[in-house]
């Protein structure tokens, strides 16, 4: 278990034309803790997570789950869940089928897609296309379609975003509760108070290189807030190109 | 709450082909666009088949000598070119959807972390609208010709046990099959819905026409062999017409080749691009 971490991701980097996005990315996660992937936005949080789960092919480096890239994991979605974005569903198909769908890939039994629209609290839309769910609501499906295969790795981009109260706090126990069974969760934000009260562990990343990679307590040390923790370690990463307003 | 299951001795690696087809499956028919399209297939076939059949066979009597020389030597071309011609706009549409529509609304990507080799989800995708569109075009093609034997009987000898109108009528399943997958691969290559289903419907029904306006034989070459062309539509005659460029089995061979590199073409390219 300690030998082969859960995820690992070693130099990886990813250059669009002349930008290089991804610069020489390299961290762990373990097993028990939920690590905040924290950046501003444009900081290549959500490009190194593609990554990772190889829907983008590095320019270098590599990621591996239990020592075996994404690719060649066996039924996939019993080992890693992701929600990337909330809308990755077609908005002309119920809820339950996009998840039948891909439970049959996995070769899932039935009674699985039932389970995780109880969990997200689906159940009673689930025959509705999900071209008519809400923002949050769009959001559980993809966080149900996470839970599907039982993994134990979950890879949320920013996702609390378009949540209400309510549904943010759901997000965070859930969260929680992952990992406290011993499993792991890497979630995506730039937003500072979600993260100070969800993540066990950071890796920060600013201008596509990771500025730290640390326990949430050694990051804040000295500081009044993680927010301004962040403030002062990212202090000069944050180069906004063009001109502002004109 | 543990989901693990073993998989079935004897295959390896899941997702395997036939799950991923299966989760086509039930994607394909949990669609309305899916009913929308096939539906229209259903009374463009039909419907420019009985047409043809009536405006031809049904005015025996005013027909020019040619045509009645033209009906006796092909009437399952009657029967069957004019519904699979128009039918090929909505298969196309279809086709070209099952791939477009997830890319425009990013389940493509939902699809790829559960199948991470894409191979698989192209070829599986193919396989499901090829199935799909091959048994729907045998049943159409049974269905006109049923509907359409008695009034031609009238005047020319057609029967299921002609081997020639047998042919047909089991190659109208291959052809619209043909069709779909070079549809499909063409959308698959250009991603967008838009221009997926413009591109696809230009090759298989504005390209050929078009050709044909070229003088002479090489009109007739080109709108055959292109890819979508003329060709595929060879097994929908009796073959006994010697100014077609190819016949029966050579042409549809020409038209799934073209499916299958096109097929080809798009799998390499999606296996290199970013999604």
């Amino acid at each position: 278990m300690t030998s082969t971490p859960l995820l690992e991701a070693v130099g990886l980097s990813k250059r669009y034309g002349r930008n290089l996005v991804v610069d020489d990315v390299s961290f762990t996660v373990r097993p028990g803790l939920v690590t905040g992937f924290l950046g501003a936005n444009g900081a290549g949080k959500s490009t190194t997570l593609r990554l990772l789960l190889g829907l983008d092919a590095p320019t270098r480096g590599h990621a591996t789950f239990g020592g075996r890239p994404y690719a060649a994991l066996d039924r996939p979605l019993a080992t890693v869940g992701a929600l990337l974005e909330a809308r990755a569903v077609h908005p002309g198909r119920s809820a339950r089928n996009h998840l039948r769908a891909l439970a049959r890939t996995q070769r899932l039994p039935e009674p699985r897609v039932e389970r995780v629209l109880d969990l997200v609290g689906l159940r009673s839309v689930a025959d509705r296309r999900a071209g008519t769910f809400s923002l949050g609501m769009g959001q559980r499906l993809g966080v149900a379609a996470a839970l599907l295969g039982d993994p134990r790795i979950l890879i949320l981009d920013e996702p609390v975003n378009g949540l209400d109260p309510e549904g943010i706090l759901w997000i965070r126990n859930l969260m929680r509760d992952f990992a406290r069974d011993g499993r792991s969760v890497l979630v995506s934000s730039h937003l500072m108070n979600e993260m100070a009260v969800t993540a066990d562990h950071l890796v920060v990343l600013g201008n596509g290189r990771v500025l730290a990679d640390c326990s949430l307590r050694d990051f804040v040390a000295g500081h009044d807030s993680l927010e301004a923790a962040f403030m002062a370690r990212t202090a000069g990463t944050l180069t906004y190109q063009g001109g502002g307003l004109r | 709450m543990t989901a693990t299951m073993t998989a079935p001795a004897g295959t390896s690696r899941v997702p395997a082909l036939s799950d991923v087809m299966a989760g086509e499956w039930i994607k394909l028919r949990s669609l309305r666009s899916t009913r929308w399209t096939l539906g229209a297939t259903v009374l463009l076939v039909l419907g420019f088949s009985s047409l043809a059949v009536q405006l031809y066979a049904g005015r025996y009597s005013h027909l020019s000598a040619s045509d009645r020389v033209e009906l006796h030597e092909d009437p399952i071309s009657l029967v069957l070119q004019p519904g699979m011609a128009w039918g090929v706009i909505s298969v196309c549409v279809l086709a070209a959807l099952t791939v477009t529509s997830e890319y425009s609304t990013g389940a493509i990507r939902s699809l790829m972390l559960a199948v991470p080799a894409r191979r698989p989800v192209i070829l599986a995708k193919a396989a499901v609208i090829s199935l799909v569109t091959f048994v729907l075009g045998d049943v159409l093609a049974f269905v006109a010709f049923f509907v359409s034997a008695p009034v031609i009987n009238q005047h020319v000898e057609m029967s299921l046990s002609d081997g020639w109108a047998l042919r047909a009528v089991l190659g109208s399943g291959v052809f619209l099959a043909a069709t779909a997958v070079l549809a499909f691969s063409v959308a698959a290559l250009v991603r967008n819905t838009a221009g997926g289903i413009t591109a696809a419907v230009g090759l298989v029904f504005v390209a050929p026409n078009a050709a044909g306006f070229l003088p002479g034989r090489v009109g007739n070459y080109v709108s055959t062999y292109l890819p979508g062309g003329r060709a595929g539509q060879m097994i929908l005659t009796s073959g006994r017409d010697t100014t077609h460029v190819l016949g029966p089995w050579a042409g549809i061979i020409v038209a799934v080749g073209w499916a299958v590199l096109a097929l080809v073409m798009a799998t390499v390219a999606v296996r290199r691009r970013d999604v």
